[in-house]
């Protein structure tokens, strides 16, 4: 036992070299000079994409198939547009008030879709989005229309200590480091919610809402606690995002971006962690990649879709840990346990 | 001994028909009791009334002075009493180990802040909860399979497992839906040796069941048809019930 233990605790550490080296080159990535401008610019829409696609995953974790997610980006990006404009606010704080706002509004109206399972929850979720839009259109001088907002304050000049001021207007690298941290943060966040037991009973409500009742656990609560930590993390993301490009239209969170949220996620496989990770960088840069046929990517990435479905039902993460048996052969390094990522339920 | 479940004039109807129809039982303490009837009898019905998972149309379900007809099934889990089904529901993507671990939510303390900062009382708790975990599958002799997930175990095991994670709460009272149905000969041992074993520790069990090895090592047993008690005693007194032979073979066959 303690033989094992030692072995896993090497592991660890290897690991958390490993994380080390990957944050290290996410901090030199902006100075690599790999396309300049818009180069930080895709990296910072990755960031966002991933913050909002690993806290769709949180939802689903829990056995709900949310198709609204967008619109829970769309609650944070206007509480903190507005807040910032109409009040004057700064940025600093409306954007930590518009996710606590999309947490809220998620904690109410999952009470009422706690009644509802699967598909049907699904639907609820994307009427939820549609009408999101819809009044968002209809705001008339307050949300600003059908053009939605422009000229959004920025997130201004802040005097860091020991690293002294650092101007967000003059430069996109800021904000990426911004972007940076703030999806660390969400990251160690849930993961550390999916590792723990509040984790576990997601899991255990998503395979059947009857054992997790026989055994105690109640199914509005912890589905109302998935949905809420989801949103907040998603409202985070959507509220940073109009900071940075200082506009804001209610089209970026009508149905179509909750799909692609969805996308992002199945690509990437649901039962990873790394899966969203991986389904959002593959994804966003298959459009840069093949930038000359730029027309062609929804058909390319729908083509894609469809191979995924059928052939990698679990996602790219789940292609490379299923690859993993064979790859470990290929080295010699004999049998590995396979489905230690599968279940959450034992932490090392 | 004093009685930890009342059941008062019980009935429930699903549209016109009485599935339990005034139903009175009383468990006591530290018994063992067998609900037996014909396919029907509305046996899992009671279960599930007890268990919050239908409402009465009317009557009591009493446990330990408490109404608890109608509650909610997470609730009355909480209140002590754990159960199995009829079929083997259980977490197929957990290992055995898991679904044992994981039926320990409502043990003290599992807070969804300690959990989020992993602190250190709470990781000596987790720790305390995989012995306990492991302690339970030893009880229930499923000790060698515990890294086996849920789905890949074949079904007699995975009936055991389902009474692994009832006693994982630490039930007063436990509900044995059909706790050897669909085994096969050394996996009925095998069950047997279980329910025997988790009996001695002192836990009140109620099980349906058909089988009459089963039903032997119960105290009591109710026997149930269309909905109503027809029948209480012992194995002895049940066995040669004339109400009894009529319910399972007929009237033709009755003494």
């Amino acid at each position: 036992m303690s033989e094992k233990q030692g072995k896993m605790g090497v592991k660890t550490s290897k690991r958390y070299v490993a994380y080390a080296i990957l944050i290290a080159f996410l901090l030199l990535l902006p100075w690599l000079s790999l396309g300049g401008a818009y180069f930080i610019h895709v990296c910072i829409l990755i960031f966002t994409y991933v913050i909002a696609t690993s806290s769709l995953r949180t939802i689903f974790v829990s056995g709900q198939a949310s198709i609204g997610h967008a619109a829970f980006m769309g609650i944070g990006a206007y509480t903190s547009a507005l807040l910032s404009t109409k009040l004057g606010w700064t940025p600093w704080v409306t954007i930590l008030l518009g996710a606590i706002t999309a947490m809220v509004v998620a904690v109410l109206s999952g009470y009422l879709f706690s009644r509802l399972r699967a598909i049907y929850f699904s639907m609820v979720t994307a009427f939820f989005g549609v009408a999101f839009e819809a009044l968002m259109r209809s705001g008339g001088e307050f949300t600003g229309g059908k053009a939605g907002m422009v000229a959004l304050p920025g997130m201004g000049v802040i005097d860091l200590p020991g690293l002294g001021e650092i101007n967000f207007a003059t430069s996109k690298i800021p904000y990426y480091y911004l972007l940076l941290f703030l999806t660390l943060f969400t990251l160690i966040v849930l993961y550390r919610i999916e590792r723990s037991r509040s984790g576990m009973n997601w899991m255990a409500i998503a395979q059947s809402p009857l054992v997790a009742s026989s055994i105690g656990i109640s199914e509005t609560k912890f589905r109302i606690l998935a949905f809420a930590v989801g949103c907040f993390f998603g409202g985070l993301a959507g509220s940073v995002y109009p900071h940075y490009s200082s506009v804001l239209s209610p089209g970026s969170f009508s149905l179509m971006p909750s799909i692609n949220l969805v996308i992002f996620l199945l690509f990437g496989g649901t039962r990873f962690f790394a899966g969203p990770v991986i389904g959002v960088i593959v994804l966003m840069a298959i459009p840069e990649v093949f930038r000359s046929l730029k027309q062609y990517a929804p058909y390319i990435v729908g083509g894609i879709m469809l191979l995924v479905t059928f052939w990698m039902p679990q996602g790219l993460a789940g292609l490379f840990e299923s690859a993993k048996p064979w790859i470990f052969k290929m080295f010699g390094k004999g049998a590995n346990p396979v489905r230690k990522e599968f279940s959450n339920g034992m932490r090392k | 001994m004093s009685v930890l479940l009342e059941i008062k004039e019980l009935t429930k109807y699903f549209g016109g028909l009485a599935a339990v129809n005034n139903l009175d039982m009383t468990i006591h303490e530290g018994e063992i009791v067998g609900l037996m009837g014909p396919n029907g009898a509305g046996k899992t019905t009671v279960f599930n009334l007890i268990t919050g998972i239908h409402r009465p149309s009317k009557g009591h379900v009493i446990f330990q002075d408490r109404e608890i007809g109608g509650k909610k099934p997470h609730l009355v889990a909480a209140y002590g009493i754990g159960r199995t089904f009829q079929f083997a529901y259980l977490f197929p993507d957990f290992t055995v180990l898991e679904n044992v671990v994981a039926s320990f939510h409502l043990d003290p303390k599992c807070g969804f802040w300690e959990g989020l900062l992993n602190t250190r009382a709470y990781q000596r708790k987790e720790e305390r909860i995989l012995d306990e975990a492991m302690e339970i599958l030893r009880l229930v002799g499923l000790e060698r399979e515990k890294d086996i997930l849920g789905k890949n175990l074949p079904h007699g095991p995975q009936k055991l497992l389902t009474m692994a994670r009832a006693l994982a709460i630490r039930p007063k009272l436990l509900l044995l839906d059909e706790p050897i149905g669909g085994m096969h000969f050394d996996e009925v041992n095998r069950a047997i040796s279980a329910i025997e074993r988790i009996r001695s520790q002192g836990t009140t069990i109620v099980l349906v069941e058909h089988n009459m090895r089963l039903m032997r090592l119960c105290e009591r047993i109710v026997v149930m048809d269309f909905g109503e008690k027809i029948a209480e005693g012992t194995y002895e007194d049940v066995k040669n019930h004339e109400q009894v032979m009529r319910a399972y073979f007929g009237h033709e066959y009755a003494a």
